[in-house]
């Protein structure tokens, strides 16, 4: 064999790949089905995902907190039940204000040529009909100022405006989703197109008159049914600057929205945030996180009067194991720390012993036993919080919640 | 559940941009059309949830490429656990009505295919396709095969020269020229 031959080999292996075709209809279908399908996972596991990593320990502060802690909701004005909560500044129930959002009905594009689309991608389908998302490189006096979409639907086109700034082809993020929003699915939320630095367009379909309707906001989605009427309602969480969730839902005809921060009357949270959202006992559980550590609160929503209520404080949180650090014993709590908070690693877990005898900066005393081994377990100090009363510690990539006891 | 959109959004660009590449890749080892679409999906929908265990990835071609030739093999595994599972790949032919319906191989393509797939032992056609089909690096493909480098060119070397005597044999290449 030469070494010609070998090169000519070489060329044909390199090119079978470009000689099998893929029919354009079969790479459209299946990819549609595996966007269904990754859909129903991500029900699935977040489903499964929450009731494991805070529904378990959820449960079991419940339970710690006797019969009294899942009737509490449906009790609540019942005195003879401690559930009093310290907080000064966390009310000890509200309600979701809504007011009308206004939104932009998105008109028919003009000024751009068709044959200037970069690319396209199928970001959804109402009905089984495709909606794809066009995008053109805009410039104005020569200079670039960003991408422009287009959604494309059957033959009608909609101008989203401007949706990144970014000089990066496909640099925006696309979010699918596939809610039940209105009565008879009238009004279909599709999708959440945009870049964390430009925000987001929330993208809405109106069957009724087939006009695709919107909104810019900079805060990242999620729906769930919270009042459990069978209509999704829309979550958005911002974490850059103003840290809020707004609740956005489809009532009487128009878009409505609520903030948690105005409706609970805090200005500036460290952190407003929907940390778990599952139902038990129909009890929809929503977390919200304030600016002292020891005045976090969990709120339950009660879709009986559609309010909701406080029904634990920090210090009743499920120790699964003690540890010790700086002359300091911490609880090691089941909640989880958002990773971004990490600041410098500490020390490690060395060595396991009894409650009692934890004296020496890395002890540990294991209080549940299915709780994961933790020696060698590195601790952390978490970047907003003093370490004197909070640190973290990471168990199998997860970063969980110490918090010193009251010595 | 926020996590899970962006991850929804992270794997969608993925998908967009390796899914074919995927598929062909599964299709050559199982050569049926339905099962590559689905072990395609399985590829993603477990690339999705390695990403939801806040996972990140360094190399994402390299590793999908990995992940989709473990769900393949799982897969084959399971379905005949007594049986050689890895002389499943390629038994069957190239011209099924299942392929033709959804994919069209230009003919010389198709010959030398088959006589990639005639290659013993197994591990000469994973090298063969990783290395110089798929156009890994070296170290891409012991990335993927979990081998050694030195174990990739050796076996490649082995692998080609063989390659090389099939076709002068079976005259594929010189009957293009």
């Amino acid at each position: 064999m030469s070494k010609n031959e070998k090169t000519y080999l070489d060329n044909k292996l390199e090119k079978l790949n470009e000689n099998i075709d893929i029919t354009e209809e079969f790479k459209r279908v299946t990819r549609y089905k595996f966007m269904e399908k990754m859909t129903e996972l991500d029900s699935k596991k977040t489903k499964k995902s929450w009731f494991l990593k805070v529904g378990l320990p959820t449960i079991a502060t419940l339970l710690f907190l006797s019969v009294a802690s899942v009737l509490l909701l449906s009790n609540y004005d019942n005195p003879n039940l401690d559930t009093s909560v310290e907080s000064a500044s966390l009310p000890e129930e509200f309600e979701l204000d809504f007011e009308p959002l206004e939104y932009e009905q998105y008109e028919k594009p003009s000024g751009i040529r068709y044959e200037d689309s970069e690319y396209e991608t199928m970001i959804n389908d109402i009905d089984g009909e495709p909606v794809y998302l066009e995008r053109y490189l805009q410039y104005e006096n020569n200079k670039y100022i960003g991408i422009r979409g287009v959604i494309r639907y059957q033959e009608k086109a909609v101008d989203l405006g401007i949706i990144t700034t970014s000089k990066e082809k496909s640099s925006e993020s696309i979010m699918m989703f596939k809610s039940t929003f209105s009565e008879g699915n009238i009004i279909q939320f599709i999708g959440v197109v945009g870049t964390r630095k430009d925000g987001y367009q929330f993208l809405f379909y109106n069957k009724g008159n087939d006009t695709f309707f919107g909104f810019h906001h900079m805060g990242e989605a999620d729906h769930f049914d919270w009042d459990q009427d069978g209509l999704d309602e829309i979550y958005i969480t911002t974490s850059g600057g103003e840290k809020n969730v707004e609740v956005v839902r489809w009532n009487n005809g128009q878009l409505e929205k609520a903030s948690i921060n105005e409706s609970i009357s805090i200005d500036n949270p460290l952190e407003t945030n929907i940390s778990s959202q599952f139902i038990l006992d129909n009890i929809v559980v929503v977390e919200v996180e304030i600016n002292d550590e020891k005045e976090q609160q969990m709120y339950g929503f009660d879709v009986g009067d559609k309010t909701f209520k406080a029904y634990k404080k920090i210090n009743d949180r499920p120790a699964y194991a003690q540890i010790r650090w700086n002359n300091t014993t911490y609880k090691i709590s089941g909640e989880m720390v958002n990773s971004r908070w990490i600041g410098e690693e500490i020390g490690e877990i060395n060595r396991y012993v009894s409650e009692s005898e934890l004296e020496r900066d890395g002890d540990a005393a294991i209080i549940k036993r299915d709780f994961a081994s933790l020696i060698h377990k590195k601790i952390y100090e978490l970047e907003k919080y003093d370490s004197s009363l909070v640190i973290a510690i990471e168990v199998d990539e997860y970063y969980y919640f110490a918090f010193a006891t009251d010595e | 559940m926020q996590r899970g959109f962006k991850i929804q959004g992270k794997v969608t660009e993925l998908y967009d941009e390796y899914h074919v590449l995927i598929f062909k890749y599964i299709l050559k080892m199982t050569k049926d059309v339905q099962l590559a679409e689905d072990l395609t999906h399985d590829t993603f929908l477990k690339l999705f949830d390695y990403l939801l265990d806040g996972k990140e990835i360094d190399y994402p071609k390299t590793f999908i490429y990995r992940m989709a030739r473990n769900v393949t093999i799982d897969y084959l595994r399971k379905k005949n656990p007594l049986s050689k599972w890895k002389d499943m790949f390629w038994n069957t032919s190239w011209y099924s009505p299942s392929v033709e319906k959804i994919v069209e191989i230009r003919q010389d393509s198709l010959e030398l295919l088959e006589l990639i797939s005639m290659l013993r032992p197994p591990s000469y056609r994973d090298v063969v396709i990783l290395r110089k089909v798929e156009g890994f690096s070296i170290r891409e493909t012991a990335e993927i095969l979990n081998w050694s480098e030195s174990k990739v060119r050796v076996t490649l070397s082995r692998a080609m020269k063989k390659l090389e005597e099939k076709i002068h044999k079976g005259g594929v290449l010189s009957e293009q020229e």
